[in-house]
């Protein structure tokens, strides 16, 4: 493949918000890959788009940034690939500068300083539908003298513009065959900030014939959300109907997932003969995976959310009233965002601590994020709650197993933080990290853009339970089933114990029971316990394999939930319960962190930390259950 | 009549124009630079947080940027004009 | 599928499953070498694989 043959690679840079995405969409639809780039955690999103005359374009979507001096790890690599500096990886040979039309003022500074590259340039003015109904009139001719550099007026949402846009890129491309060198690029300081912010107020006077009215509505709007009690309100009610939504959305499609698995399952069971491989892929992949496949309903629902709140600009006014509550604990307002993904599963929340400017202030966040009662926990809290705590009123409208459970989610919503708190103030110390935010006008979320993003998360998820909850669950069927036990031994109708008494986990289950004995575990929890810190889910299937139950989930968990509620104290139970909350039971999390991080030393101090949280409270949980009840 | 006042200092509503841009770092002061905190800008305070009135909310530069007022007191700002009748809860 | 040969896969999987893991976790050890050797038998584009995933050219 020839130099000259093989597809150019351009690349969309701008201002957080000023719809680079939207206009990435627009020229690549669905041809769009999304990858990292080597050695860091920030997200690379690469599109093709197909020119009138058969040859293909990359694009690469950029991080937002205000100026090529980096304050965040997104940030930088927006600097680092227009500098080149990415290893394997050539810089782009032409660039599209987005800015949204109706700020110019202060669009325009990113502008100037990507002219300075000295690479081939086009300016895309987008949202030009917005400026014009704005008042908004432009002398497009005279800003592209001013500038130096073609520009293009467009409307992403709309698709307009987009082939006077390619056509621009092209004749950039033509008037610069050869990649110039590019200019050494030095640090600016304030003077030169300035000095870029005064030439572009002299472009933009000598291009405006008449300048816009702001907008209102984000104003208007703004009186109510931030409205010192009504914003809370607004919040608080979004909030809830969001957690509300998940469960209550996601229960359907969730039974047709956990129905599919069954049947999926019995159909490779009336596939192969009975015998280990049958029961590896039936007891151990399917039902393994399909625990976790139940879960992609809620992810996805809490992440629409997420997506439209963020795209319509409300979830900045949400960081920006949490704002004092995270600061209160020394984290940055925006952490408010992870924390919140972390209610589903805080893998996508760790992942979205990379807009965290501040490394310790990210960390933090990274840390305490597995403690927010996430979806996986919800299995075993509804199967002991369910079993122990009497289904009676207990204030008003309200019932003590729905108190209880709204308790354990305020459990888990002041455990991150009191952690977080804790932490900036010994491990992680350092100055409150400095709030500079921008409230973005609103818009209507774009369907496309939520879409594609839900696509995308959903492919990662599936992805994750493909290949390591999937070898996972192959492991843990292994060590559950081997060594069989001897013919000779009575079966658990015999009053004997169970199969699982005599494999691998079940050894492991006896040798550490000594250590689970104080928390009011015996060896059969100790079993269970082991898958269980593979993947949450599982933990209610392996206590159903261990107390030899059969049958589908539901049946399980009925018949389990009887069962555990004759053989254990409510002192066991609520112990399990605390040490569900706090206790680190998700391979996936720790190797996110371990890939976000960079390193082994911060994924074992959370295994360890928690554990010993875990250990500890679920310790004081039992004796102190046991002492009030006198239960043994 | 021109007052000088700290950015930290506005109450909702006030109007000033920021006259010095001095943080307490070097690169807080390139941040505020960037994101549009200039000399000469024209400032707003729009909004408020409703947990103490911080952070606040400010427009300029055609954007609603939002910081503490810990860290607005590194901006000088003369009052443009005083606000008429803004209740001191607002 | 025989009794027997259940249990053969089932361990063969079991065992690819192991070295996978363990592949995945010393990458960092293995991978410098492995591309070497690539490289010097000229397969260069495999070495670029290897290293970087699918995007490279």
């Amino acid at each position: 493949m020839s130099a000259t043959d093989a597809p150019k690679m351009i690349a969309l840079a701008g201002l957080p918000n000023c719809g680079k995405t939207s206009l990435f969409n627009a020229l690549t639809g669905s041809r769009q890959k999304v990858a990292n780039y080597p050695g860091v955690t920030v997200e690379r999103k690469e599109g093709a788009i197909g020119l009138p005359d058969g040859r293909t374009l990359r694009v690469l979507d950029l991080p937002g940034t205000y100026s090529l001096d980096a304050r965040t790890p997104d940030e930088a690599i927006t600097r680092d690939v227009l500098l080149g500096k990415i290893q394997g990886e050539d810089p782009p040979v032409a660039l599209v500068a987005v800015a949204d039309a109706t700020n110019l003022e202060r669009n325009l500074g990113l502008v100037l300083e990507l002219r300075d590259l000295n690479v081939p340039l086009v300016l895309a003015l987008n949202m030009m539908d917005l400026a014009r109904k704005r008042g908004l009139e432009l002398d497009l001719v005279r800003l592209s003298v001013e500038l130096g550099i073609p520009v293009v007026p467009t409307v992403a949402v709309k698709n307009l513009g987009l082939n006077e846009l390619l056509a621009a890129v092209d004749e950039a491309l033509r008037a610069n065959p050869a990649a110039a060198p590019r200019t050494e690029w030095k640090r600016s300081d304030s003077a030169s900030v300035r000095a870029r912010f005064s030439e572009v107020d002299r472009v933009l006077k000598a291009s405006t014939k008449k300048s816009g009215t702001p907008a209102l509505w984000t104003e208007r709007l703004d009186r109510i959300f931030l409205h010192p009690v009504l914003g809370f309100v607004v919040l608080a009610s979004v909030l809830a109907f969001m957690f509300q939504a998940i469960f209550s959305w996601a229960s359907i499609p969730q039974d047709w997932i956990e129905q599919g698995v069954a049947a999926f399952g019995s159909w490779v069971g009336s596939l192969l003969a009975d015998g280990p491989l049958k029961s590896l892929l039936v007891d151990g992949v399917i039902a393994g995976v399909g625990s976790v496949l139940v879960f992609l309903p809620q992810i996805l629902i809490l992440f629409s959310f997420i997506l439209v709140l963020e795209d319509s600009g409300y979830l900045a006014r949400a960081a920006f009233i949490m704002d004092r509550v995270m600061g209160g604990v020394g984290l940055h307002g925006r952490a408010f965002i992870p924390l919140l993904s972390s209610f589903a599963c805080a893998i996508p929340g760790i992942l979205s601590t990379r807009t965290i400017a501040n490394p310790r202030d990210r960390l933090a966040t990274i840390l305490v994020a597995p403690l927010t009662t996430c979806s996986a926990r919800l299995p075993v809290y509804t199967l002991l709650v369910g079993a122990f705590i009497p289904d009676q009123p207990f204030f008003g409208p309200f019932r003590m197993q729905g108190a209880v459970l709204f308790g354990l989610y305020l459990a888990g919503t002041i455990a991150p933080l009191t952690m977080a708190w804790l932490f900036r103030r010994t491990i992680l110390r350092g100055p409150k990290p400095p709030l500079l935010m921008e409230l973005p006008t609103y818009k209507l979320p774009s369907l496309k853009g939520v879409l594609l993003g839900l696509i995308e998360r959903a492919k990662i998820f599936l992805r994750r339970a493909g290949t390591v909850i999937l070898s996972l669950s192959v492991l843990v069927w292994f060590l559950s089933s081997y060594p069989a036990p001897p013919a000779t031994a009575p079966g658990p109708a015999e009053g004997g114990a169970p199969a699982i008494h005599y494999s691998y986990a079940g050894r492991l289950g006896h040798a550490v029971e000594p250590l689970l004995k104080p928390l009011g575990f015996d060896w059969r929890v100790g079993i269970a316990l082991i898958p269980g810190f593979a993947a949450r889910e599982v933990m209610v299937s392996a206590l159903g394999t261990v107390y030899a139950l059969e049958g589908d989930e539901t049946q399980v968990e009925k018949a389990l939930g009887e069962r555990l509620a004759v053989s254990w104290s409510l002192a066991t139970a609520l112990s399990l319960i605390v040490w569900y909350i706090f206790a680190p039971q998700c391979l996936s999390t720790l190797a996110v962190v371990r890939r976000e991080t960079n390193t082994w030393k911060w994924p074992l101090f959370l295994l360890g930390y928690m554990t010993a949280l875990a250990y500890v409270a679920s310790f004081a949980t039992f004796h102190l259950v046991g002492w009030l009840w006198g239960s043994a | 009549m021109k007052k000088t006042m700290t950015l930290g200092e506005l109450k909702k509503g006030m109007r000033a124009r920021i006259t010095a841009v001095n943080a307490a770092t070097d690169e807080m002061t390139r941040s505020f630079l960037e994101i549009g905190i200039l000399e000469g800008s024209p400032v707003r305070v729009v909004h408020q947080a409703p947990l103490g009135g911080d952070p606040i909310a400010v427009e300029v530069r055609g954007a609603l940027i939002a910081l503490r007022r810990q860290e607005a007191a590194g901006i000088d700002v003369e009052l443009l004009h005083e606000p008429h009748a803004e209740g001191p809860e607002s | 599928m025989t009794a027997s040969a259940q249990e053969l896969s089932v361990f063969g999987i079991v065992a690819a499953i192991l070295v996978w893991w363990a592949l995945k976790l010393t990458r960092p050890l293995w991978l410098p070498s492995v591309t070497g050797w690539l490289l010097r038998h000229g397969r260069v584009k495999w070495a670029m694989r290897l290293r970087f995933g699918k995007r490279c050219h």
